[in-house]
């Protein structure tokens, strides 16, 4: 699984290329975590390369998403697939966290 | 209608790096029966879970155990994808663990239990029974004819 960060406007873009299960959501979470930890509390997690995730995706998805709310911020999620649209589904996610078309329009639904 | 198929994978020492293959077996055998891409996702996301458990909770503490799965399509069970996973670890089961809260607010919202909430949600059956030498769970997904 392959992480890369970029910024724009404010807003911190992770993406993600790769299959995120129990063994590879250590590297995820850390990444995720190391952003809001350094301040970078609005979160953009571009997800149009990620085709398979277990519900060791989704915990390191909420845990990402409480501590970014808790500092003032928010993870927001650009470009899920169909496969991971599914699973977030199921687990009753998309309630709780933001989903959107691609990554320009996750990154302007954050406040100037 | 589903062709026949079969796989089998014995993993001797069961680590998360096994994941992936154990992923992929099921992945080919529903493949290999022209079995409907939702279940084959369903299945190996199932299986998945099951295993990341078998290895999280069912060996920790110790070595990296066995587990062993059968995929079966088409076969016995009929129109059905069967998966079959056993260890030999603790005893793990899935009917003692409570199911997670989905209506929570974010901040009540628990981790626990949401691999079992998706297997169940992807899966027609899930069978436990607790054997001498482990457990053994089965899955079990119904396919149009």
């Amino acid at each position: 699984m392959d992480i890369s960060i970029a910024r724009q406007a404010h807003v911190t873009i992770v993406s993600v290329v790769g299959s995120i299960d129990a063994l590879t959501a250590d590297g995820l979470v850390t990444a995720l975590l190391g952003e809001v930890r350094a301040g970078n509390t609005r979160l953009v997690a571009a997800f149009d390369g990620v085709e398979y995730t277990s519900s060791a995706g989704l915990r390191v998805l909420l845990a990402t998403l409480k501590e970014a709310r808790q500092h003032g911020g928010d993870l927001r999620l650009a470009s899920v697939r169909e496969p991971v649209r599914r699973v977030l589904d199921l687990s009753g996610f998309t309630s709780i966290l933001k989903c959107y078309d691609d990554v320009d329009t996750a990154v302007q639904s954050f406040p100037a | 209608m589903p062709r026949l198929a079969q796989r089998r994978l014995d993993v001797a020492a069961a680590r998360l790096e096994d994941l992936a293959a154990l992923r992929e077996l099921v992945a080919r055998a529903c493949d290999e029966s022209g079995a409907p891409g939702d279940v084959r996702d369903a299945l190996v996301l199932a299986t998945d879970e099951l295993c990341s458990n078998i290895v999280l909770h069912g060996y920790a503490g110790g070595a990296p155990g066995p587990i062993s799965i059968d995929v079966a399509i088409g076969g016995g069970e009929g129109r059905a994808a069967v998966v079959t996973i056993t260890d030999a670890a603790l005893p793990f089961d899935p009917g003692a663990v409570a199911p997670p809260d989905l209506d929570a607010p974010l901040e009540a919202r628990a981790v626990g239990g949401l691999g079992l909430h998706l297997v169940r949600a992807l899966v027609d059956e899930l069978r436990y029974e607790r054997r001498p030498e482990g457990n053994r769970h089965v899955l079990v997904k119904r396919m149009p004819g």
